[in-house]
Parts: structure tokens; C-alpha cells; sequence
């Protein structure tokens, strides 16, 4: 049998692949250029070298900056799950008072300037006068990644019925006991989506970063944003493709293997 | 005594009063059937009993104890759900298992009574089958099982019937019923469906808009209703709307809005004047056809077949009396062969005193607009 083509099915498939053009191009710009033999970035494509990939060994403070980026990541998302998960069992199992308020003020990091929280985080750090340091930089990021801690948990709490903890309730289990055995075994991919999705939120940030980075304490954007300023080659966008490359691989595992939708 | 007895209960949420002033009690051993229309708080009062929600005002006694401060976890009681509510990340046999576990009864006992309570809803051999490689039907089973293998002091079920098909649903209600009466375990079945009502229970409590309207068995609630809704919702019944005219020689008679005099029974007394519904079950209208034998009752009416329904097992004429006045009814098929009737048949139309049942019309009543 023929499939019809209809005139509106080729304009949606057109625009879709415009909206997707728009939004994938520049990695793709970038991607590309990793593997160019030319010196500046961008530039046209004279050859394929996999050699400013190898030149990633050469650079010591770029794989500081990862180890950095990685600790602060695993932080952040640990002490945001502590945080998020609870709060999201709250917001989908109760009804209680300010709901929506509370709704609305764990996802403030979300909205405010992020800017606006590194400034403030720098101003509250100096007044309690702890250092600019380390544990500073992985708590703000954890402020900022907890929604998306929420996010996925709200998302995974959908599809588990509340009757499911009733019966266990019914059955003789006290709310500890259906937390563990009931609650937390069905929520599990949530919980593991939430981590990796807050760790890749955590993992790219730039604008939190910049007022709590000291030299110590140096995360891979910031080295990244560091090093643009006096030259843009394609080693960077090495580093770059391969970030690209590995939230890629995170968003993959959330939605395909736990199966978790991240967004709406 | 009452093993379950429920007075006065009230449940508010926010503006809204899902369950209003409501009483009703369960023999020990016995089936109670809450029925009515969705929406009419009987969900929100068996999760009441169970502990899911707190009663705004009233109390629960289960065996002479007071139970309304006690968590759901304590109460010892088993619940079936409308979705089942199985645990999907265990099997069959850990699912059945879990009550026990929590009661920390050792491993051999565990295991012998989960393969009672599986044979008795006819499951053996599914142990260790997931919630999500089993039918609806099996997964209701396994729900009861859970249920029952705790040996609770009562046993709830939330429209347990509602999610399975037509045949399945007699199976299983002819099923629950057995398990019910072996174990003598008292229940509170709920259910929209009044025919289910009807054939599983004991005695049935009708609730409407929150309130428990009357209690009672299953022949008193379709043979007495004492409320007009009773007569509406319970079974297949004409509902003829008019003005209560008073009580002679036994018979009471009502006129009604399309001017049809009639004469049935009442259950308690009325003012003549007082606005009535006439009470007839679709099947107790007999039909005539006209100059055809009949007996000779004060209830004989001249009227005419507007249509035929055919239902299987009964033939359902719509008829109308006096030009405007609707009834239906409903006869079997061997009365209809007998006299062959079809649409446009001019008929007489009958039924006994003590069929036809004239109650207040709660609807009309003043101080009744809730």
C-alpha cells in the first residue's frame, strides 16, 4: 500500500528538521572542527587530525578542571537528591498549606539570574567569613541542581500509584518500612536519573562558577572560558565536542535505559 | 452486637462534604454492600475504615473498639483496591507474602499460607509470576489473596468487579462470595452496580450525596424503598411523579402530574396533597391486549405500545397511558409469545396494590435542597 504524503506532513517535517538545524548546528560547527588541521577555530576545513584530542594530554589543568568539575558535580547531586527527594515526595503524595508557594520556591534557581546566586553565595560565604572555597562552589551548585532533582522524582512518582502505598499501609507497614521497601525500590530510576541529570547541570555550569573558582579549585568551564580569552584553536573545541559528547551520553542513559522523561 | 459500626461519620475536604452525618453497621461475619451512584462518598468512607482518611466528626468501632486514632498500618484490616495495587516490583508470592513479613511469621508458616491463600483464589503455581504478566482477573485474585492472608478483622473491597468483563465479573463475584462465607469474615463491599448489590450482600446500605439514605436487606432496600432515590437507583422501576390523594379502603391513590389516577401502597403515612412518586418495577406491569381476557383490578388502565424492545431473555414494551403518561414494562419471553403485542397496539395495562409503592418525593420536599 502507498503511504500519502500530504502537503501539511512535508512542512512540519521541514520545519522540524529547520527547529533542529537551529538548535544542533552549533555543535555540529564545533564537533567539526575538532578534527580540522587548521590552527584558528573556526576556519575551513583543510584536513582530518585526531590531534588536538591527543594535545588533552599536554594539558595538565584541563584534566584538573575535570577532576574538579567531576567532584563538585558528585557533590552537588548528592546533596541535592538528599534535599530534592524529599521535597518531591511532599509536593506528589500530600496536600497541605502553600503548596503552591513551595512548588513555586524550589524551582527558584531556575529562575533567578544564576549571576545573580554566585554573586550572593560569594557575598554570604564572605560574611560568615569561610573562604571562597571548594565545599562553597559544590553547595551552591547543589541549590541550583535540586529542581532538577524534583524534576525527574515528580516525573517518576507519576507512575507509581498512591494505592500501591496504601496497600502496603493496609497490609501493616509503617511509613518507614513503605519507604524502603515499597517507595524507594519503585522510584529508583528517578532517583538515579535525577542524580545524572543534576551532575550534567552541575558539570556544565559557567556563571555560578565565576565568583567562587580560585585557582585550586578550577572547573572545566571556567578553564574552558579561561583559555577563549586569549585564544580560540581547535583543541578547545575538542574539549569541547567531547563535554557535548558526554551530557549526550548522560540524557541518553536517562531517557532510554531508566526510561525517565526529563522534560514535560 | 455490631462487629463494624460506623455513626455519625463525617468527612469535609476544604468546601467540599464528601461523606454527611453518615451511620451504618455490619454484622459480624456478614457482607455490607455500600452502593451508589459515583460520587457519593462511598469510596471516601471505606477509606475511612481503613485508615486512609480521618473522619471530620463521628466515630468507627471495629469489635466495640474506637479505631478512628488509630494509623491504617495497625488496624489489621485487608483491602483490595479498584486498580489492585499489587506491588510491581515483586512477585506474586513476595506480594501475598508481605503482610506476613511485616508480621515476622518465619519462613516455613509464610510459606504454607501464601500457598493456601493462593489456592483458595484458585492461583497455584503462579508463584513466582510479576504483577505485569498477569491478566486483570488474575491480578484481582492475587489482590484478594494479599488480602485475606493476613487474617484480618475485616475485609474491604473497593469496587472489586468494576475493571473486568461481563463474564469474568460473575466468576469472580460468585468467587468472593464463596472465600467471604468460608473464612466468615465480615466485609464491606463497595460498588456502583445495584444488581451486584443485590445478589453478593447481606444487608446494603444505599448512600446518596454523603449520606447513608437506607440500610437494609437486599428485599427490604428493592422491595421498600423508603426513599425516592432508593426507587430510582435499585433495580429496573417507572418512576410516575404526582400529588399523594389520600388513603381509602387500603388503597392509597395518587394522581399523577399527567393526570392519571392510580392506587398502590404506602410505607409510612402522608398528607393527602403531599407530592409523591409512584413506585413500579418494569417487570411487575403486566399488558393486555385490548378486549383480550384480563383480571379485573382497580389498577386497569387503557393505553397504547409505542415500542418494543427486545432483551433476550424478556421483551420491554413502552407503553403510554392517557395519552401522555409513560411506563414501561417488561415481560419474559414465553408471556410474550404467548400474546404476540407490537408497536401502535392498543393494550391495557395493570398491576397488583401491593406493586406499586407511593413514597414522598424527596426532590419536591421543602427543606430538602441539598
Amino acid at each position: 500500500m502507498k503511504r500519502r504524503i500530504s502537503l501539511a506532513g512535508v512542512v512540519a517535517v521541514v520545519w522540524l528538521g529547520l527547529i533542529y538545524l537551529y538548535v544542533l548546528g552549533p555543535a555540529v560547527v564545533v564537533i567539526a572542527g575538532s578534527f580540522n588541521t587548521a590552527t584558528s577555530f573556526p576556519s575551513d576545513f583543510r584536513g582530518f587530525t585526531l590531534g588536538w584530542y591527543a594535545q588533552l594530554a599536554e594539558h595538565g589543568e584541563f584534566l584538573d578542571a575535570l577532576v574538579v568539575s567531576i567532584e563538585v558535580g558528585v557533590i552537588a547531586a548528592c546533596v541535592g537528591s538528599v534535599l530534592g527527594i524529599p521535597v518531591s515526595l511532599a509536593l506528589a503524595r500530600y496536600e497541605f498549606r502553600f503548596k503552591g508557594m513551595i512548588t513555586a520556591f524550589v524551582a527558584a534557581p531556575l529562575i533567578l539570574p544564576q549571576i545573580v546566586l554566585g554573586l550572593a553565595m560569594l557575598q554570604l560565604l564572605t560574611a560568615v567569613r569561610v573562604p571562597a572555597t571548594f565545599l562553597g562552589l559544590a553547595l551552591i551548585h547543589a541549590v541550583f541542581v535540586m529542581p532538577y532533582v524534583i524534576r525527574a522524582m515528580l516525573s517518576c512518582l507519576a507512575g507509581v500509584s498512591v494505592s500501591v502505598g496504601e496497600a502496603a499501609a493496609s497490609l501493616g507497614a509503617n511509613a518507614w518500612q513503605r519507604f524502603m521497601l515499597i517507595t524507594l525500590p519503585l522510584t529508583r530510576a528517578g532517583i538515579m536519573a535525577g542524580f545524572i541529570f543534576a551532575f550534567i547541570m552541575s558539570f556544565i555550569n559557567l556563571p555560578l562558577s565565576l565568583f567562587l573558582t580560585t585557582p585550586t579549585t578550577t572547573t572545566l568551564p571556567i578553564r574552558m572560558f579561561a583559555y577563549m580569552e586569549s585564544r580560540i584553536d581547535p583543541f578547545i573545541a575538542a574539549v569541547g565536542s567531547l563535554t557535548v559528547l558526554a551530557v549526550i551520553a548522560g540524557s541518553f542513559f536517562i531517557e532510554k535505559v531508566l526510561r525517565v522523561r526529563l522534560l514535560v | 452486637m455490631s462487629w463494624l459500626e460506623v455513626r455519625n461519620v463525617s468527612k469535609r475536604f476544604g468546601a467540599h462534604l464528601a461523606v454527611d452525618d453518615a451511620s451504618f453497621s455490619a454484622g459480624e461475619g456478614e457482607i455490607v454492600c455500600l452502593v451508589g451512584p459515583s460520587g457519593c462518598g462511598k469510596t471516601t468512607m471505606l477509606r475511612m475504615i481503613a485508615g486512609f482518611e480521618t473522619p471530620t466528626a463521628g466515630g468507627i468501632r471495629l469489635g466495640g473498639r474506637e479505631v478512628s486514632g488509630l494509623p491504617a498500618h495497625r488496624r489489621n484490616i485487608g483491602i483490595t483496591f479498584q486498580n489492585y495495587a499489587l506491588f510491581p516490583h515483586m512477585t506474586v508470592e513476595a506480594n501475598i507474602a508481605f503482610g506476613l513479613r511485616m508480621r515476622r511469621i518465619g519462613r516455613d508458616e509464610t510459606r504454607a499460607r501464601v500457598a493456601n491463600a493462593l489456592s483458595m483464589v484458585r492461583l497455584d503455581g503462579l508463584e513466582e509470576r510479576f504483577p505485569s504478566q498477569l491478566s486483570g482477573g488474575q491480578q484481582q485474585r492475587v489482590a484478594l489473596a494479599r488480602a485475606i492472608v493476613i487474617e484480618p478483622v475485616m475485609l474491604l473491597l473497593d469496587e472489586p468487579l468494576s475493571n473486568l468483563d461481563a463474564k469474568l465479573r460473575e466468576e469472580m463475584r460468585v468467587e468472593i462470595k464463596e472465600i467471604q462465607s468460608r473464612l466468615k469474615i465480615t466485609t464491606v463491599f463497595v460498588t456502583h452496580d445495584q444488581e451486584e448489590a443485590l445478589t453478593i450482600s447481606d444487608r446494603i446500605a444505599v448512600m446518596h450525596a454523603g449520606r447513608v439514605i437506607q440500610e437494609g436487606s437486599p428485599v427490604d432496600i428493592f422491595e421498600r424503598p423508603r426513599h425516592s432515590f432508593v426507587a430510582g437507583f435499585i433495580g429496573q422501576s417507572n418512576l410516575l411523579r404526582g400529588v399523594f390523594a389520600g388513603t381509602a379502603d387500603g388503597r392509597a391513590a395518587l394522581r399523577t402530574d399527567t393526570g392519571v389516577e392510580l392506587f398502590g401502597r404506602t410505607i409510612r403515612p402522608m398528607e393527602p396533597g403531599t407530592p409523591a412518586i409512584a413506585v413500579i418495577r418494569h417487570s411487575r406491569v403486566e399488558v393486555w391486549s385490548e378486549g383480550g381476557p384480563g383480571p379485573d383490578r382497580p389498577n386497569a388502565h387503557h393505553g397504547r405500545i409505542e415500542l418494543v424492545n427486545y432483551l433476550g431473555e424478556s421483551i420491554q414494551y413502552v407503553c403510554t397511558v392517557g395519552g401522555a403518561q409513560r411506563i414501561i414494562a417488561s415481560v419474559t419471553i414465553a408471556a410474550a409469545r404467548e400474546v404476540p403485542l407490537e408497536t401502535g397496539a392498543e393494550i391495557r395495562i395493570s398491576w397488583r396494590i401491593e406493586d406499586c409503592l407511593l413514597i414522598e418525593d424527596a426532590s419536591r420536599l421543602e427543606g430538602d435542597g441539598r
